[in-house]
């Protein structure tokens, strides 16, 4: 009951014209931040403090926590459409939402991936108001073998985005997870495989890789097999997928907003790894698993599911325990301090009107995000309409400012162009590209937590901790499950010949 | 042991650098000339990744040793990394259809490319508002669009767009090349 009470005065703090105006607002600013690559939701927030900081301490949080949940869905317009991930977490997005759009369901695409983040995002935030202090408080109890289990877990996802060849697609990842040990070693300091540059001493940036990986390639593939006539993208259609569609992704949403909120508890683990294992849990348990990778609508929801129900589940430690868990939560809790407020168990008890004030504003910005998709996504679709010798060379413009944006460096461009060309490579001989997103993603924490481990507790630490046994197994199943069942279906094939 | 902590900086690491691009040029020609000629890409591809691990390991011999130290799990990945592309090579020498996706027009890829490594270039010389105009139009020229002045309008846009929101609103730092002074 005090729950309730605690819940309405939440409303009614987010009750009148100015606090609705701002979520607003917010909600626009947020979903243009995260469709444009190279400004991350961190960055999006973090350029809108200052204006919030004349704002009452409410309205301040409310703006800054509307664009937080905005630019999540943003991030997967781009990546849909033009197969550019606006956000890292929106890299999964591409894998089934380009594939759409190349086949011309553009608006299918992008109305899965609108429901799914409203959806995504209003169950994250439930869960954040029922659950954030024991949630938060467990989760800390997570010993470093623990995170590498789950990052470990993480890895796993990749046995399933081989396509036929699981190999390839973990020569896939442990490129990436090679390519993200360049720079100063998280723990002892030391400078490794930078070669005496010091641009690359925080190693490879993120988002360059990821526009590199993902956009620069697509148009160097197109431009391989050019003809000459710049055509336009054939009878692309703005239709929302329809009530039946709906229902038969239901539960993969459902799922992956639960799977996205508990990833997204974990200090460090974020929305990109939530949109990864909830896009390998839904393909495991599809009943179509092999159109995932080329246009299923089940992979759209379940990406998106996940990355939007990550902030509410990323929320819970800050406001919890004053914990910030993703770069975005780092920012907020400055913007807190802004505020002379201090996030943890006294926010609760001091200014239930602003933390449930928070609470409010999200679900209510999870509605406008759905008004405001369902009337731009037609203006967004015709994007896609012009013709491909006016698209590739925008796409291209985009990718370089978007990878100079993030730190204003010529060397993220250089690096952007690079990977391009490494992504041309792998897709050109069969090798998929979002393993190696992953491991770049997940290589520090695999990394920092395996050595932190062996560092407190010798190499048995992993087998002690139960947890950590658990979630090894279940990680160790999820690599060897798709080569037994490639080496089944070979042999099943020889039989038949 | 010294030789291998020889290898692993300095002119050692350049010797090494250039003894596995030797190898693996070589590997190509090899390939390239004999009967799998077609699985030219598909071989040299993980002969790559091999090589790019090999120069990793040595670089590692240069990292202080200790339990769980800086160079464990480098070397984790590196072994994994060259064991699986091995089987990658392997299972695409005893592959028995070797059809393999044909070429597409590499010439024109690596003028395109060559134009974005130009505009790299140029947005440091000339800045990146002229460098992006000059860019677009060619590119899109080249990509044969025949109608000038929708080319001239969207890259014109393009660059409003992009000092607007990127220059004036987001204060982000664009290179201005030479033209630093009148901004």
């Amino acid at each position: 009951m005090e729950l309730f009470d605690s819940v309405m005065m939440g409303f009614a703090t987010i009750a009148g014209w100015k606090p609705i105006l701002i979520i607003f607002v917010g909600v626009v600013v947020g979903i243009l931040a995260g469709a444009m690559p190279g400004l991350s939701p961190s960055t999006a927030v973090a350029l809108l403090v200052p204006f919030s900081y004349t704002m009452e301490p409410a309205l301040a949080l409310i703006l800054l926590t509307s664009i937080y949940i905005a630019s999540n869905y943003g991030g997967s317009i781009t990546a849909v459409l033009i197969n550019t991930p606006g956000t890292p977490s929106a890299a999964v997005t591409a894998l089934d939402g380009y594939p759409l759009t190349q086949q011309g369901h553009a608006g299918k695409g992008l109305g899965v991936a609108l429901i799914a983040s409203t959806i995504g995002g209003a169950i994250g935030v439930l869960i954040l108001i029922l659950f954030a202090v024991p949630l938060a408080k467990l989760a800390l109890k997570f010993s470093p073998a623990d995170y590498f289990a789950l990052a470990l877990f993480g890895l796993a996802t990749v046995a399933s985005m081989g396509r036929g060849n699981v190999l390839k697609a973990l020569v896939a990842i442990l490129f990436g997870l090679l390519i993200k040990t360049i720079g100063i070693d998280p723990i002892s300091g030391v400078s490794r495989f930078t070669f005496g540059n010091d641009m690359l001493y925080d190693g490879f940036t993120l988002i360059p890789a990821l526009i590199g990986l993902f956009a620069v390639s697509v148009v160097f593939v197109r431009v391989e097999g050019w003809t000459g006539i710049g055509r336009t993208l054939d009878k692309i259609d703005n239709k929302l997928p329809t009530f039946n569609e709906f229902l038969k992704i239901k539960m993969t949403i459902l799922k992956s907003s639960v799977i996205g909120t508990i990833i997204g508890i974990f200090p460090g683990a974020g929305a990109t790894i939530a949109a990864f294992i909830s896009y390998d849990v839904s393909k495991r348990s599809s009943s179509e698993p092999e159109m995932f990778g080329k246009g299923s609508l089940e992979g759209v929801a379940a990406a998106e599911g996940a990355n939007s129900s990550s902030v509410g589940g990323a929320l819970v430690p800050l406001l919890a325990l004053g914990i910030p868990g993703s770069a975005t939560d780092a920012v907020l809790l400055g913007a807190f301090m802004l505020h002379d407020l201090v996030p943890g168990p006294l926010l609760f008890r001091d200014h239930p009107d602003i933390v449930y004030g928070i609470f409010a504003a999200l679900i209510v910005a999870n509605l406008v995000i759905l008004l405001v998709g369902l009337y731009g996504n037609k203006l967004f679709i015709k994007v896609v309409s012009v013709p491909e010798s006016l698209l590739y060379p925008m796409i291209l413009a985009i990718a370089m400012i978007g990878s100079f944006a993030v730190n204003g460096s010529m060397f993220d461009v250089a690096a952007c162009i690079g990977f391009g060309v490494v992504g041309w490579l792998f897709k050109r001989y069969g090798y998929p590209v979002a393993p190696v997103v992953l491991g770049i993603v997940l290589g520090d924490m695999v990394e920092e937590n395996f050595r932190r481990a062996v560092i407190m507790d010798g190499y048995g630490a992993f087998f002690r901790d139960k947890l950590s046994m658990v979630v090894l197994t279940l990680a160790f199943l999820s690599f060897i499950y798709p080569l037994v069942k490639q080496w089944r279906e070979k042999r099943r094939l020889k039989a038949e010949k | 042991m010294s030789a291998m902590v020889y290898l692993s900086e300095g002119p050692g690491l350049i010797m090494l650098a250039a003894a596995l691009f030797c190898i693996v040029a070589g590997t190509g020609i090899a390939v390239h000339r004999s009967a799998k000629k077609q699985l030219f890409g598909e071989i040299l591809l993980p002969c790559s990744m091999i090589a790019l691990s090999i120069l990793f390991l040595f670089i590692t011999f240069d990292f202080p040793s200790e339990e769980a130290g800086p160079s464990a799990v480098p070397r984790l990945w590196i072994f994994w990394l060259c064991f699986l592309s091995g089987a990658i090579i392997w299972q695409t020498l005893k592959r028995k259809d070797t059809e393999v996706k044909k070429s597409g027009r590499l010439g024109f890829l690596l003028f395109v490319t060559l134009i974005l490594v130009a505009y790299y270039f140029a947005m440091q010389i000339i800045g990146y508002f002229l460098s992006s105009f000059i860019f677009l139009v060619l590119l899109m020229h080249v990509l044969s669009y025949k109608r000038k002045l929708v080319i001239i309008t969207v890259a014109s846009g393009w660059i409003g767009f992009s000092y607007l929101v990127f220059y004036k609103l987001l204060y982000i730092q664009l290179p201005l090349g030479y033209f630093e002074y009148y901004f």
